[in-house]
């Protein structure tokens, strides 16, 4: 058979009888609108997840046991090191090391105001011992401001993030200077040179929502540290004594905090490693405790709760189908029937039944596309919809945004075919059991 | 009574003999039976050991009353009905046992069809009509041409690229009629080919099936109520009641 010209033919004769032709398209478009919305529904909160815990399946935090804030956790000042010889080191990308400083320290609450749980805003010192390996991790010092820099190396340097410049720019802005309070009597003075927008800073903001981050070289939390400990016992015995640490030996050297990437994209195999990691770092420091903070775990339930999300999408696409066939069959059953006197003289001058089938599903399958196509429309306009919708409410917007990607839209085809090869099956025999003497002899 | 029994016998053994006389057969029918209804008591014999022979390049009009088994007897030489009995042998191929694929094949090769009921496609030129049963087999150059030329053939020549809508009845039966002709078929059977149309061009049609039955030398079997399709026709054939009740060769054509 030569199947481009029946093909051909076929599809102009889809169109031939308009109205058979607009019911099916109709009925396949509201099913592919339906199936194609919550697909790029689901697709873009997969997209959403993906963007904000996606990239950090594989990364994760250590520091001290038992240390319920993270300035309290005082780590081995060469862990970084130790870290790098663990046996199955080769699967870690990256080691950043932070030490942070109590957020009590620079109180500026007044002009800070209060967090969204209502406590009030502090300021989360991140002292970063090398901006290389931080900024492979977090993202937040790589999307400065057009007049910023990063902070120099044993300079009074820091970078804020544009929220507290947003909020306060009388004070936080480019080129001004502001002091942490050590205590009432000491301050310590920083140079903002640089102006972060990123809004959301990976592993650490998403679990700590202190307050405002500030990025600074780690020699500034060195000096604040050593500060503190030299003047400011009072604010030593209330932030330190509580944990056990000793005011000879603590702080001035040891990072409190290290996160860890490593090239592992399943959350099972993370926790693994996780475990593996705390073993050796056990072993390494004997005296010592170590616990690790990382979203694989939560990421495994997100990833069941996907699994059972894609259940439902399957279930609802086969149901489309299944109606959506039913909606072509009854279309093209019509339409067959209506056509048998061109179906009885295709067979009379010599088409075989099999080049009636193959036309008329050929048929189906360009309804099927057609209406598919349709859809995707349908569902682009009303996700835009949504969209508008939404911004127009209360809450502003969407929490995510529905994409209809290439593999939905190439899904939509796939399924309009599906429906066209089904639903043209029953009405092409049909057509081809037609008897043409009978259809043809009208007297 | 007796004595038109007798002519009957005299003009069916004189047609028969004409064509037994060639060995140019082109259609064989051997005792052949059609039975609906069989073993039931509604069961209704609608050809009753029907024996025929068609040499080539006979134009034959089988004529007979509604129900006289007439049409079952194109539907089975078509190809698109069984027989119950008998052996019915197209171009030397007995086609009885035939399965569909080979039936399809005999009808694409060896038979082209005019009916009463003309149908064209609407949406396509009468050319592309004239073509269409070549399409899922390819069509050449050399079938473009040929479906021209028989257009030509035809009196349509200026109505090739004209939609269906855009003709008269005469019109369209005659792109039917080259419709029927485009596979090059030895045989060509017709139902009822002028039914639809009024007497004019009804004559103009039956024309054109004694043109390419005269030029083209295809054999033709058209089965009509219509008296004036025999006066174009080489032989006429009576069917009554399942049987040939008269075969005779048309002493007035050329």
């Amino acid at each position: 058979m030569k199947v481009g010209k029946v093909t051909w033919f076929a599809f102009k004769n889809a169109f031939r009888r308009k109205i058979v032709a607009i019911l099916a398209i109709v009925g396949i478009s509201i099913a592919i609108t339906m199936q194609v919305t919550i697909n790029a529904f689901t697709t873009g909160m997969d997209e959403t997840f993906n963007d904000i815990f996606g990239e950090l399946v594989g990364t994760f935090q250590v520091q001290e046991k038992n240390t319920p804030f993270t300035y309290a956790s005082q780590l081995p000042a060469n862990i970084t090191e130790t870290i790098r010889n663990f046996e199955n080191s080769s699967l870690i990308e990256t080691v950043a090391t932070e030490q942070v400083l109590p957020s009590t320290v620079n109180n500026y609450t007044d002009i800070l105001g209060t967090t969204v749980f209502g406590s009030p805003m502090g300021m989360n010192v991140r002292g970063i011992e090398n901006l290389d390996d931080f900024s492979k991790i977090y993202s937040e010092l790589e999307e400065l401001t057009e007049e910023s820099r990063t902070f120099e190396y044993n300079q009074d340097e820091c970078i804020i993030p544009y929220a507290l410049y947003e909020n306060n720019s009388e004070v936080f802005d480019i080129g001004k200077t502001f002091s942490i309070k050590i205590n009432s009597t000491h301050t310590y003075d920083l140079e903002i040179v640089g102006i972060t927008a990123a809004e959301i800073g990976g592993i650490q903001q998403s679990i700590m929502v202190t307050g405002y981050d500030i990025y600074v070289p780690i020699n500034v939390t060195n000096n604040v540290l050593a500060e503190l400990l030299r003047n400011d016992t009072l604010n030593y015995m209330y932030h330190y004594t509580p944990f056990g640490l000793d005011p000879n030996h603590f702080g001035i050297e040891n990072p409190n905090i290290v996160a860890i990437r490593t090239t592992i994209e399943n959350s099972e195999k993370v926790n693994d490693y996780i475990d593996d990691l705390m073993a050796y770092l056990g072993e390494q420091y004997p005296e010592m405790e170590f616990s690790a903070l990382s979203l694989a775990s939560a990421l495994e339930t997100m990833d069941d709760l996907m699994a059972t999300q894609n259940i439902v999408i399957t279930v609802v696409t086969i149901v489309i189908i299944i109606s959506g066939s039913m909606g072509v069959i009854i279309a093209q059953l019509v339409g067959v029937e209506g056509r048998s006197k061109e179906f009885a003289i295709l067979k009379a001058t010599g088409w075989k039944e099999s080049h009636i089938i193959y036309s008329v599903i050929i048929e189906s399958v360009t309804l099927g596309v057609a209406g598919s196509l349709v859809g995707v429309v349908l569902s682009f306009m009303s996700i835009k919809g949504l969209e508008r919708l939404m911004a127009s409410t209360a809450a502003g917007g969407m929490p995510f945004i529905p994409v209809i990607t290439p593999a939905i839209f190439f899904t939509a085809i796939a399924i309009a075919v599906g429906i066209g090869i089904l639903g043209g099956l029953y009405p092409g025999i049909r057509a081809s059991s037609v008897k043409p003497m009978e259809v043809l002899q009208g007297s | 009574m007796m004595t038109e029994e007798v002519e009957t016998n005299i003009q069916i053994e004189i047609a028969s003999e004409a064509v037994a006389e060639s060995a140019d057969l082109i259609i064989e029918i051997k005792d052949l039976w059609r039975k609906f209804f069989e073993n039931t008591p509604a069961e209704v014999l609608a050809l009753r050991g029907v024996n025929f022979r068609v040499q080539k390049g006979e134009f034959i009009t089988i004529m007979g009353p509604s129900g006289s088994g007439k049409s079952t007897l194109l539907t089975i030489l078509g190809c698109m009905a069984t027989a119950t009995s008998g052996q019915v042998f197209i171009d030397g191929t007995e086609i009885t046992q035939l399965n569909q694929r080979k039936l399809s094949d005999i009808r694409k090769n060896k038979i082209g069809f005019v009916f009463q009921d003309i149908f064209l496609i609407d949406t396509i030129s009468a050319l592309d009509n004239v073509l269409l049963p070549l399409l899922p087999y390819g069509i050449g150059k050399e079938d473009r041409e040929r479906a021209k030329e028989l257009l030509k053939i035809a009196g349509l020549e200026d109505r090739m690229h004209h939609k269906p809508t855009e003709l008269s009845g005469g019109q369209k039966q005659r792109v039917a009629i080259c419709r029927a002709l485009i596979n090059n078929p030895p045989i060509v059977l017709a139902d009822e080919p002028t039914g639809n149309l009024d007497s004019q061009t009804g004559a103009e049609v039956l024309s054109l099936l004694q043109r390419i039955n005269q030029e083209k030398g295809i054999t033709i079997l058209a089965v009509s109520h219509d008296p004036k399709l025999a006066e174009y026709s080489t032989r006429d054939v009576m069917i009554t009641d399942g049987e040939i009740t008269r075969d005779r060769i048309n002493p007035f054509r050329d």
